[in-house]
């Protein structure tokens, strides 16, 4: 039985990218694109309305957390087998979604989460510190060692989407992600991709202080609960 | 009785007309109105009264009764602070459950 893959996109301020982004998909095959606009300021909307794809636009910007959720949402109501979340910014391969996908569709694991260090992307020394640190910090607060704890490029299989639940909107929800998989008892595995860095996405990326900020969320998150 | 004494006795005095005002505009609840009452009266009695609670200070271990209660008004400044971080936390989380929702309603399909 042939397994229905959608890819979710959230996006925000992509219009130098997003056409192509699309365009990237569709030539490898998928067809069934989600872009979730979460009001941005550019022209994202307008340049994705030209291509067949679902668009769903948020009347206000609540952060990327939110969009995939309403992405993943969205994908469970299209009844989805697969869900694969993907950066609109250029940085995935949409040649290496086959290798995301493989091992959910083997039944071998609900969830696969891409790394790049276990690719070969050349990841700028700042950021490597940042991640690290991302991951010594995933190990405390959810138990789970991995190679790349904040990596957008992820599979999720229609059940471990039912299963994870999506609070924080913001760029903290990877943690949580990862955090459900542990609570839940999610199978997953990582899988090598590369992140394509050029000087559009490194400005884009996440600051030290905006790294600092999650953290301190997470924890009082933690707390409130 | 010094001039910060004097312009603490003020500025209450001041706070509990506008929490009068408040009342009277029905801007608060009657239990919010109590409360408020409280504090800021509580204050102007402290500051009149310091001498004679001078026994909430031997209570507390701190010498000035004034200090045991600007301390205890730190504590409770925190707590609200952490409530107030947890209300406006579900505020937002509403915000992005209504935003999701209508953001499906309209959904541009391919």
């Amino acid at each position: 039985m042939k397994n229905k893959i959608f890819i979710v996109i959230a996006a925000y301020n992509e219009e130098n990218q997003i056409v192509k982004v699309i365009k990237g998909l569709k030539k490898e095959g998928y067809k069934d694109i989600i872009l979730i606009d979460d009001c941005s300021l550019d022209k994202t909307y307008e340049k994705a309305k030209k291509e067949k794809i679902h668009l769903l636009k948020h009347e206000v910007n609540r952060g990327q957390g939110a969009s995939l959720k309403t992405g993943i949402d969205y994908a469970l109501q299209q009844n989805a087998d697969i869900i694969v979340t993907f950066d609109a910014d250029g940085q995935h391969n949409p040649g290496e979604i086959k290798r995301l996908i493989e091992p959910i569709k083997k039944k071998n694991v609900e969830v696969t989460l891409g790394s790049r260090f276990l690719g070969k992307s050349n990841v700028p020394f700042i950021k490597r510190f940042i991640l690290k640190g991302g991951v010594f910090f995933t190990w405390i607060f959810s138990g789970i060692k991995l190679t790349d704890t904040h990596n957008g490029f992820r599979a999720l299989s229609r059940k471990a989407a039912q299963n994870i639940e999506i609070k924080h909107d913001r760029m903290e929800h990877a943690s949580e992600i990862i955090d459900q998989i542990a609570k839940k008892k999610i199978k997953y595995i990582e899988v090598p991709v590369t992140i394509k860095y050029s000087e559009y996405s490194k400005k884009k990326g996440q600051s030290v202080f905006n790294s600092i900020n999650i953290v301190v969320k997470l924890i009082l998150r933690k707390l409130a609960r | 009785m010094g001039i910060i004494e004097i312009l603490i006795i003020i500025f209450a005095c001041f706070a509990l007309i506008k929490v009068v005002l408040k009342l009277k505009d029905k801007a608060i609840s009657w239990r919010e109105f109590g409360f408020w009452a409280v504090i800021w009266t509580a204050l102007v009695a402290l500051v009149l009264l310091r001498k004679r609670l001078g026994f909430l200070g031997e209570l507390s271990g701190v010498d000035d009764p004034f200090k045991t209660v600007v301390i205890l008004s730190i504590i409770l400044l925190f707590y609200l602070m952490f409530r107030t971080f947890i209300k406006i936390d579900k505020v937002e989380q509403e915000i992005t459950r209504l935003t999701r929702e209508i953001a499906i309603k309209k959904v541009r399909k391919k």
